[in-house]
């Protein structure tokens, strides 16, 4: 049973209480069988004595087990709170088998009372609370979630390292289509978790300058292009390989210059962690990703592979909701289903893209396809986005 | 074996006692013991069967169940006793030492039967937990036989001194049995009032007037054959309690008065009714009396609580904690509990009513604008999740709100432990965003506290210290000006019906014709 470090705290008072009477201050009881075991001894030693082997005990069921040694003047024991008899034995005598009685108790002050002993009293104290409420619950809900999504992205970030450096193996090795496979396998990983990672600068440099942050050097593309910055990361290799069809010194710079800004990025991003809000709203700026340069075109202008990294927003939103959804579940179980069943659509829709062929799995996301069907994935994606837009604050709100 | 021995000894001797007068009692009237030992025996072989069922499936007596069963047996018991010692004191004089065997004035058959269910009810009284503890001495590997055959023995003397009673019940005449053991039964059924008692607060029915007001160990030193006679038979423990001493003396001296009151002495009927009568007035006077002047519970419940940071002790939290009626005040903030849901909740062992309550308020005066910059000071250095420079250039419409969360645990108007804290959340819109974010900061822009408080660990202290105190006083305060006075007025009521009505033979036992 573990307490809380309010609950710790609380003990401290309660346990000087106990430090008045004779028996010294001993740790909690240990937990066996879902109840802490307390064994009391009577034994016939300085007229008759009633001995613990803990004086105090976590909340929540405790089962004392009383063994009458040597003590034949002593056959009954009881656990009292004030007048009340919570518990009692009768009929101790020595040589008896240890007979047990087991109760729940709540926080607070007790007394093993056995008549005839020459301390007839022992004080017993019980620390913190027996059981959990359901609002803290929500609470413990979001911080598993948020927990395991932390594992997650740790996951994403480990493969993503792997991912660029095997595209850098195939760039120095100048296979031009190995590399243009590679890059499509690297991709998705960037794609998954890029909120929870954009966000990062290099050290002792500020967030507004391109020069420094770590998003732009590793997926900056030719739509926000910062002159002063120049080309740098997936999309500087990309446009190498798709548009010029060569690898060339600048192409193996800048993939092993990508490489190093991912290790970077690993290194920064772990052991960070999240608030349930920074789901949500990660969620959420993956959606207007998917919208704003998915549907577009503009973020793989050169692959087109843009519907394989659509996949991958749509995939690490729906994991950090996934991982929101049992706290949200007890907030608002309506938009929890709604958001589940958007999600669930969208999945589907995504389905008919599908082309095991192509680079990445999915079908090429060309002028032609774009023409024919961005309306109605914008549409999709619009459905997913309003209900997704309310969780920040529902979790933000609910400690 | 000295132990088991003295263990069995007394929990037979109750047993034993009961029947043994009984038997007595039957046997001076000539009557036939079939059906008390139909009783007696069938009281031992459930007994048994209880006990060794529960033996076999591992499981403990209910031990306040059994208590509950003890209490109201004694009860019962005491009930049967008292009716027997008064039939006897009727009739004693005018038995003149002769065992008079009248088949006409014999029992009925139902009287037979009832006293049959008392010898069934008394050897059952103790019958399981005997049982439970026999079978446990048996199977005691450590001492083994020796401790098994002690309580063996033990049980063995009490049956014999029970026997003894029946016998010298039967050999003297009625009359003379009754003039010499009737002290005897009526300190024995005082006795039974004691244990009554009890067992009334083992079973959790009886909680006022605990206090020890004796230490008897001189007497009945625990562990000696000297207290399992006198505790087995007498009923008297080595630490009686203020409720017992008066209940014994509530019993036994108005019975031995009525019994040994010198019959020269005794009033003519008219007396003795118009006697009734007053005694009556004096008790319904007594019962007003007491229900009305016993003081109320005087304790004091501290009305504020200072506050400490979590996880540190130092009180410099903000102003204190104060309950007025439905409204928490923290100095100028006042959080209302009525619309909160009341879950009652066993709070640091007390009683409590456990309540959550959420506010938000905007904050008045923040900057409406922000920029990325200022946005990723606030959250600690980096731009916040969901917040990307390209696409989100800022600057946001910033909303901030504050979260007031405050858990309340109350026990009647006492405040007996709270914690809470407070957040501000940000709400972000426009700027590159399609939808809004939603984050929480650590400082509020007017730079108010934010963070987890808890009320003073000390001041939660002393609010359940105030309130155990107030829950004893309470349940003293219940027994001594509610429920003692029903009881005297009860009696009252008894007294004034028998002054009203005319002197009638005893009811239970009907009277022998002469």
């Amino acid at each position: 049973m573990n307490m809380s470090p309010r609950a710790r705290r609380r003990a401290i008072p309660l346990l000087a209480a106990t430090a008045l009477f004779a028996q010294p201050a001993l740790a909690d009881a240990p937990t066996n069988n879902g109840a802490a075991q307390v064994a009391i001894t009577l034994t016939g030693e300085n007229g008759g004595a009633c001995v613990l082997d803990h004086d105090s005990a976590a909340a929540g069921p405790i089962t004392f087990t009383v063994t009458n040694e040597s003590a034949p003047a002593i056959s009954e024991l009881e656990l009292l709170s004030d007048s009340r008899i919570l518990g009692e034995k009768e009929n101790l005598a020595p040589g008896l088998p240890a007979s047990s009685f087991t109760v729940t108790l709540d926080g607070g002050d007790y007394r093993i009372y056995c008549p005839g002993a020459a301390e007839d009293t022992v004080a017993f104290t019980v620390t913190g609370e027996s059981k959990q409420r359901a609002q803290s619950a929500i609470g413990d809900l979001l911080d598993e979630g948020t927990a395991g999504y932390a594992n997650y992205v740790e996951g994403m970030v480990g493969a993503m390292v792997t991912a660029s450096e095997r595209l850098a193996a195939k760039v120095d090795e100048g296979d031009v289509e190995g590399a243009k496979a590679a890059y499509a396998q690297a991709r998705p990983f960037y794609e998954r978790i890029e909120p929870d990672v954009e966000g990062f600068v290099l050290p002792g440099t500020d967030p507004t300058d391109n020069s420094g942050n770590l998003d732009y050097l590793i997926d900056m593309r030719a739509s926000n292009l910062d002159p002063a910055v120049g080309w740098h990361g997936f999309h500087a290799v990309e446009r190498d390989l798709f548009e010029k069809g060569e690898i060339t010194d600048e192409t193996k710079a800048y993939a092993a210059e990508l490489v190093k800004n991912v290790k970077m990025l690993a290194d920064l991003s772990g052991g960070i962690e999240y608030r349930p809000e920074d789901l949500a709203n990660g969620a959420a700026a993956l959606l207007e990703e998917v919208q704003s340069g998915k549907i577009s075109g503009e973020e793989e202008a050169y692959s087109h592979i843009d519907l394989v990294d659509f996949a991958a927003n749509i995939e690490g939103a729906h994991q950090a909701f996934a991982f929101l959804e049992p706290g949200l579940k007890r907030i608002d179980p309506d938009v929890a289903e709604t958001i589940a069943q958007r999600f669930a659509d969208v999945q589907t829709m995504l389905e008919d893209y599908r082309d095991p062929d192509a680079l990445g799995g999915y079908k090429i996301y060309d002028a032609e396809l774009r023409k024919s069907d961005a309306v109605k994935l914008s549409r999709a994606i619009q459905m997913l986005q309003e209900p997704l837009s309310r969780i920040a604050e529902k979790v933000a709100t609910a400690s | 074996m000295l132990a088991t021995f003295i263990i069995g000894l007394r929990e037979g001797l109750e047993a034993a006692l009961i029947v043994g007068i009984i038997a007595a009692f039957l046997r001076a009237r000539g009557e036939r013991l079939h059906e008390m030992w139909l009783g007696v025996a069938a009281a031992v072989a459930l007994s048994v069967g209880v006990g060794g069922g529960l033996a076999l499936i591992e499981a403990a007596l209910p031990q306040s169940a059994q208590e509950k069963l003890e209490c109201v047996i004694a009860a019962v018991a005491v009930v049967f006793v008292t009716l027997m010692v008064l039939w006897m004191t009727r009739h004693a004089a005018g038995l003149k030492g002769q065992i008079e065997r009248d088949a006409d004035a014999a029992l009925g058959q139902g009287s037979r039967i009832a006293l049959a269910a008392m010898a069934f009810l008394a050897v059952l009284r103790e019958g399981f937990e005997t049982a439970v503890f026999l079978l446990a001495t048996i199977s005691g590997a450590q001492t083994g036989h020796w401790a098994g055959l002690g309580a063996a023995l033990g049980l063995a003397a009490s049956v014999a001194l029970g026997w003894a009673i029946a016998q010298g019940g039967m050999r003297l005449n009625l009359g003379r049995f009754f003039r010499w053991t009737g002290v005897f039964l009526i300190l024995v059924a005082a006795g039974l009032v004691l244990q009554t008692l009890r067992s009334a607060h083992e079973a959790g029915w009886l909680l006022a007037g605990q206090q020890r007001i004796a230490d008897l160990n001189w007497l009945v030193a625990p562990g000696t054959v000297r207290s399992a006679l006198i505790t087995g038979v007498l009923g008297i423990p080595a630490d009686p309690r203020l409720i017992e001493l008066l209940g014994w003396i509530a019993y036994l001296v108005p019975v031995a008065a009525l019994t040994y009151w010198p019959r020269a002495l005794r009033p003519d009927p008219r007396t003795a009714q118009w006697l009734r009568g007053s005694l009556a007035v004096a008790f319904a006077a007594l019962a007003v009396g007491i229900a009305a002047l016993w003081p109320q519970p005087q304790v004091t419940l501290p009305d504020h609580a200072p506050r400490g940071l979590e996880g540190d002790v130092d009180t410099s939290a903000g102003p204190d904690l104060r309950l007025q009626g439905h409204m928490l005040e923290m100095g100028a903030t006042r959080v209302d509990l009525t619309g909160a849901e009341a879950t009652p909740e066993r709070h640091l062992g007390l009683p409590s009513l456990h309540r959550q309550v959420q506010s938000q308020t905007e904050i008045a005066g923040a900057p409406g604008e922000i920029d990325l910059a200022t946005l990723a000071q606030l959250a600690g250095g980096r731009l916040p999740v969901g917040v990307s420079p390209a696409r989100n250039p800022g600057p946001f419409v910033a909303e901030w709100t504050r979260l007031e969360q405050v858990t309340v645990w109350t026990a009647g108007d006492a405040l007996l432990d709270a914690q809470g804290h407070s957040a501000v959340t940000l709400r972000l819109s426009g700027g590159g965003l399609t939808t809004p974010r939603t984050l929480r900061v650590d400082s509020a822009p007017s730079g108010s506290a934010t963070g987890a408080w808890v009320m003073a660990p000390a001041a939660t202290q002393e609010a359940a210290d105030a309130l155990r105190a107030l829950r004893r006083a309470r349940i003293e305060h219940q027994f001594w000006a509610r429920e003692l006075p029903v009881i005297l007025f009860l009696i009252a009521l008894a007294l004034a019906a028998s002054a009203l009505a005319r002197a009638r033979p005893a009811p239970f036992f009907p009277a022998r014709s002469l």
